[in-house]
């Protein structure tokens, strides 16, 4: 016993000794007391937790009316009704019980081939294998917007001046918006052609969605306008370089990477304008272009994408709101992960980050009534960058069924580069499958194109299980050239006369080819304004299906969809096309749930110094278009979700003095869309919040990491695009890190074929950047 | 001004005073915290928790009783709270930053490999044990103030004393013979 005691005591100096020398390790931070004694100060004579919350709540809304004056009376009665929730549920979160959900969204099949499992279906064939961890719901209010027949909500709001881009295809003021179109270098053929194409009164975008304009203007018929506009249109198409180069040569955009600074509120808006060097990035990026080497691998011949500038950091100080469209698209993942199975390099000018993030399921929980989106957020240490932070905002969509029957067009491109691979085998499976999911009230109808209009393969709206619907289907063989526009033309002409039929349907416009248009108009908007759709209530919804790796125009169905009212898809075989239209998925992604979806994030620029949004750059708009109904805006089907990712830098001095790190507000989100077949419409509110000190490795919401590290990548990587000619510094170590961080999540989600495809995308992406820059992601070169 | 003098004048609604006791404990604080976390955010957190909250309770405080025991009751609490809470396992000591005091390089390396030892045989203790260690050898509480930190008997920490050294001695013969091991000398 003795020995022992000598031995404790041994073993007592050793451990005093220890500890002395760790000590200074262990010194606690030098502002300990000024932090304490702020929260002191605030907690003084308050219940904690009550008054924290309320505070924090309360100067948000303060914030946020400074802004909503311009928004009007509408915006008081958010106020107040955020204040009234406030006090329901003192500032504290909604917790709930995860449900049973899966990992792809949607009704996606998960881009591979038929032997590996089948995994994860919102469906809810399997169960989830991860219990999601859920603390942030905190949706403040919904409120209806009804519009009171004539002129909803328009009058209250401040009519924008509209630019002559704005004003006419509203495809081509999106290639332009305000903010650009202001700048006097910027003088571009379209817009030109916009003033002269339309009568040249002022025009408020928005009076052209109300029906009473549409019956009261000029109201077009569809081929009248469209021939004359198709001229010019055609001749602008033939022009885009002059559209889309100028921002891109006046912006003096140092390079992707380039940090926040006080330009960063005019580069943005530069950003917004979305556009790149050249629209038709024919394939650029290919390794072999820069090594001379002789690639081992290289991005697919052929391939047309619209690379979009990212956006950069905004001073919060300068401008702290950000508008955008929703977007339920995933197709930019599918393409790179096929490519990648096919053995290409993935392009960086291909990558929309937003539509990877929205590839996967994050488990959100499905809003507490059928009426309204639920909007979730949560704030994380960033993963990448110290000392900033990720702020995460989504928006679930509820499960709805409606018993509206549907008009379905399928526009089936027939022409020549569609007998490469298996297009055709693909389109064809997919129309089947569309054919079969149609319940006996729906209506089907066919159309074929190559050089013009197939006319003997045309089948009217008919019988989902009429004969000539299956034979026309069946007979689609490939020839001749790609008119994709006379494709269009006639497809929307014959579901406008479905339409009219059948006022009560939904209606499908859903176009199936690789993009690769040839005859006739080539461009997207061109295609768009001669088939323009003038109504609002109840819209035509153009459906993209892309097949095909080489050889693909990538910008041409995306934009197609993003403006026609619909979505855009990638299938790449047949099992994809099969598992995307079966019938179950089918009554979901055809049952739209929300119109002209979008959001506005208004930062609190006393927490956030400056933000940066991820993606989205071909979705941001001017922050006065969000009053604004416009085609522009995405549709949301039923039951999908859409996930947003800002970059932020927070003032954390300001937080520990005046808010305190926990349930931090940092800004608000506000959601306006237009219920589908009727002209109400709905806004949503919710308050921004988050723990300031939510480490990314140990979060317990794997979802959101995982989200975080899609975000990132394809962020980080479509940088390799951008004006720095792909040797960007920081990517393939950014990359290294996103793949340590996902092997991190193996354990929880590793069993999902997502995270399986997410792995395998990395890794590639990182070898092919480490081929960019030989000499490692940071070789200490200048440049 | 004394302990128990700043306890009384913090009852009276004193924040001078708190800060003064606040000084006096904060490195204790925040480094059981770091100690028992492993990280140092967290620990920044459960410090500043456990102070707010000594402040919200110190009207319950009887004074005459040593404050420290109390204090320190209050963040393992928290810390405890949280771990269950969150499920956070505690990280391993080892990815403590070292310290750059010494000057002497040879001593510095004998030093060094000290403390990696130490370190990896505190963090192969288990809770209860490691619990005991930090608050006796770093935090520096006697046995009675441990006692009632931690809510048990003086002889139930006593013993939890004494095995958690004789676990360490353990570890850290384990840590030597495993470098004789890997070096094959000595």
């Amino acid at each position: 016993m003795a020995g022992n005691d000598s031995s404790d005591q041994d073993m007592e100096r050793l451990l005093r000794r220890h500890f002395a020398d760790e000590t200074p390790a262990f010194r606690a931070p030098t502002d300990t007391w000024t932090r304490l004694e702020s929260r002191l100060e605030r907690e003084q004579g308050k219940s904690p937790g009550r008054f924290t919350a309320f505070h924090s709540l309360l100067s948000q809304t303060w914030t946020g009316s400074r802004r909503l004056a311009v928004a009007g009376t509408a915006a008081a009665l958010i106020a107040v009704v955020v204040l009234a929730s406030v006090f329901t549920f003192s500032g504290s979160l909604i917790y709930e019980e995860p449900v049973g959900s899966v990992f792809y969204s949607g009704e996606e099949s998960q881009p591979q081939g038929p032997e590996k499992p089948l995994l994860g279906f919102r469906d809810g064939r399997q169960p989830p294998i991860v219990p999601p961890v859920q603390k942030g719901e905190n949706r403040i209010t919904v409120e209806k917007e009804t519009a009171s027949t004539s002129a909803p909500e328009k009058s209250q709001e401040p009519t924008v001046p509209l630019t002559p881009a704005e004003r006419m295809p509203r495809e081509v003021a999106k290639e332009a918006p305000s903010p650009v179109a202001t700048a006097p270098e910027e003088p571009t053929r379209l817009k030109e052609m916009a003033v002269e194409n339309r009568e040249t009164g002022t025009v408020d975008a928005t009076e052209e969605t109300t029906p009473e304009n549409a019956a009261s203007s000029e109201k077009p018929p569809l081929k009248e306008t469209a021939t004359e506009n198709r001229r010019q249109a055609r001749a602008a198409a033939t022009q885009p370089p002059a559209a889309t180069t100028a921002p891109m040569a006046m912006s003096g955009v140092p390079g992707p990477r380039g940090g926040a600074g006080p330009e960063g509120a005019a580069e943005s808006s530069t950003a917004r304008s979305s556009h790149l060097k050249n629209p038709s990035t024919q394939g650029q990026w290919q390794r072999s272009d820069r090594s001379g080497s002789g690639g081992s691998y290289a991005a697919p011949p052929d391939t047309t994408f619209k690379d979009y500038q990212r956006s950069r950091f905004t001073a919060a100080s300068e401008d702290n709101v950000s508008t955008f469209s929703l977007d339920t698209d995933r197709t930019s993942y599918q393409l790179a992960l096929n490519w990648a199975r096919s053995g290409y390099q993935v392009d960086p000018a291909s990558v929309r980050a937003e539509e990877w993030i929205n590839a996967f399921d994050y488990q959100y929980l499905p809003p507490k009534d059928n009426d309204a989106f639920s909007i979730r957020t949560d704030l994380i240490e960033h993963p990448l960058d110290s000392g900033k932070h990720l702020a995460r905002i989504a928006f679930q969509a509820p499960e709805v069924r409606d018993d509206a029957p549907l008009n379905v067009t399928l526009v089936l491109d027939s022409s020549g580069s569609m007998h490469e691979g298996n297009r055709v085998d693909i389109a064809r499976a997919a129309a089947e499958s569309i054919r079969r999911s149609l319940g006996p009230s729906d209506r089907i109808a066919v159309v074929q194109f190559s050089d013009d209009i197939v006319r003997e393969a045309a089948v009217d709206h008919s019988h989902p299980d009429n004969d000539s619907v299956q034979r026309s289907i069946e007979r689609l063989r490939p020839r001749g050239s790609t008119n994709v526009q006379a494709g269009i033309d006639l497809g929307v002409q014959m579901a406008d006369q479905a339409r009219r039929q059948r006022p009560e349907a939904h209606n499908y416009i859903i176009l199936m080819s690789d993009g690769v248009a040839n005859v006739d108009a080539t461009n997207p908007f061109a295609i768009l304004e001669s088939a323009y759709d003038r109504s609002s209530g109840n819209p035509l919804r153009i459906i993209t299906i892309g097949v095909g790796i080489q050889n693909y125009n990538d910008y041409l169905l995306e934009q197609l969809a993003q403006h026609g009212n619909g979505w855009y898809r990638y299938l790449n075989d047949v099992d994809a096309a099969r598992q995307t239209f079966s019938r179950e998925n089918w009554l979901a992604i055809s049952t739209p749930f929300a119109d002209q979806t979008r959001a506005q994030v208004t930062w609190d620029p006393k927490v956030v110094n400056s933000w940066r949004i991820i993606g989205y750059e071909n979705r941001i708009t001017p922050d006065e278009t969000f009053t604004q109904d416009r085609k522009e805006f995405a549709e949301i089907p039923s039951g999908s979700a859409t996930t947003v990712f800002y970059e932020l830098e927070l003032n954390e001095g300001a937080i520990w003095q005046e808010r305190g790190p926990y349930n931090l507000t940092l800004g608000k989100v506000q959601l306006r869309w237009v219920k589908p077949g009727t002209e109400e419409r709905r806004l949503e509110s919710s308050i921004i919040s988050g723990n300031l000190h939510s480490a990314f490795d140990t979060s317990p919401d794997q979802f959101l990491r995982l989200g975080a590290i899609v975000a990132l990548a394809s962020d980080r990587f479509s940088a390799l695009s951008g004006p720095e000619d792909g040797l960007v510094p920081g990517v393939g170590a950014d990359l290294f890190m996103l793949q340590q961080r996902l092997q991190m999540l193996k354990d929880p989600l590793g069993d999902l074929a997502a995270y399986k495809d997410l792995a395998f995308l990395l890794e590639r992406m990182a070898d092919g950047t480490a081929e960019l820059a030989p000499d490692g992601p940071r070789s200490g070169y200048s440049r | 001004m004394t302990e128990d003098e700043a306890v009384l004048s913090c009852q009276r609604g004193d924040k001078d005073a708190f800060r003064y006791l606040v000084d006096l404990y904060k490195d204790m604080l925040f480094g059981t915290a770091y100690l028992m976390t492993g990280d140092r955010s967290l620990a920044e957190e459960q410090m500043q928790e456990a102070f707010l909250a000594a402040w919200r309770g110190i009207q319950g405080f009887q004074t005459g009783r040593p404050f420290k025991p109390w204090l320190v009751r209050i963040l393992v609490n928290g810390v405890l709270t949280q771990q269950r809470k969150k499920a956070l396992s505690t990280v391993p000591l080892d990815d403590l930053e070292p310290s750059s005091q010494w000057t002497d390089p040879a001593e510095e390396v004998e030093t060094l490999q000290r403390r990696t030892a130490v370190r990896e045989a505190l963090s192969g203790l288990n809770e209860e044990h490691r619990q005991v260690v930090i608050l006796r050898y770093f935090a520096g509480l006697t046995v009675p103030e441990l006692a009632r930190a931690i809510g048990k008997r003086e002889g139930t920490v006593k013993s939890r004393i004494h095995r958690a050294l004789g676990r360490l001695r353990e570890q850290l013969a384990e840590h030597a013979a495993a470098e004789v091991d890997d070096y094959g000398w000595q």
